[in-house]
């Protein structure tokens, strides 16, 4: 599974600190879910679709 | 809803489980453990390898092995399943990663520890491993939890 959201991180100018406080997760979390090192729950994937404010499917992909 | 203990008691359990860890093994090795606090307890059930007497009653024990078995057990408890300061899922999937791995060794030198040690000996490990699981999944977790925080 690939994610855009580092990209979409950078459309809105956040830093992963600025996202982890926003999702209620550590600043590593983000850092690992960024290098597909952790895939998020659908609960997490939902609340960056809010913040992005696009399409889960934007977000994530399959390979 | 989960069955974790809040962060404020993490670093008071983990100095507990540490301490009476090692206090515990150095009072077992040199033999010591079993001469503390000497006191007439009920038994509901007990039996003597050296003189084969069964059954319940008073007898006089020493608590010493009791005490630090309970404190090491609820020590351990508490200091593994604390919550961390930002309790996400990142962490409950380390958490039940490291869990999973130390279950599967602890059952693993169990299993080989059947086939290597008998009689009384046997007995040992199997007391060990009361404590193996906790011992290890706590310095599995710490490490991970060390390596995640890293990154």
């Amino acid at each position: 599974m690939k994610n855009n959201i580092r990209m979409y991180r950078g459309k809105y100018k956040m830093t992963q600190e600025n996202l982890s406080i926003k999702l209620g997760v550590s600043r590593q979390t983000i850092n690992s879910i960024e290098n597909n090192k952790y895939f998020p729950s659908l609960e997490l994937g939902l609340k960056l679709s809010k913040i992005f404010e696009c399409k889960v499917d934007d977000l994530f992909s399959l390979d | 809803m989960n069955y974790l203990f809040d962060n404020k008691y993490k670093k008071i359990s983990g100095l507990g489980f540490y301490l009476t860890t090692i206090i515990g093994l150095y009072l077992l090795i040199t033999d010591k453990i079993l001469d503390l606090f000497t006191l007439n307890v009920y038994s509901l059930f007990s039996e003597s390898f050296s003189d084969l007497t069964y059954g319940g009653g008073w007898i006089e024990n020493g608590l010493g092995d009791e005490i630090f078995t309970t404190i090491i057990i609820i020590s351990g408890l508490v200091n593994s399943f604390c919550k961390e300061k930002i309790e996400d899922e990142l962490i409950s999937k380390i958490r039940l990663e490291s869990l999973t791995i130390s279950l599967f060794i602890s059952y693993g030198l169990v299993m080989l520890s059947t086939f290597l040690i008998y009689n009384l000996s046997y007995m040992y490990v199997l007391v060990f491993n009361l404590f193996i699981i906790l011992i290890l999944f706590n310095l599995v977790f710490r490490y991970r939890l060390y390596k995640h925080y890293k990154s």
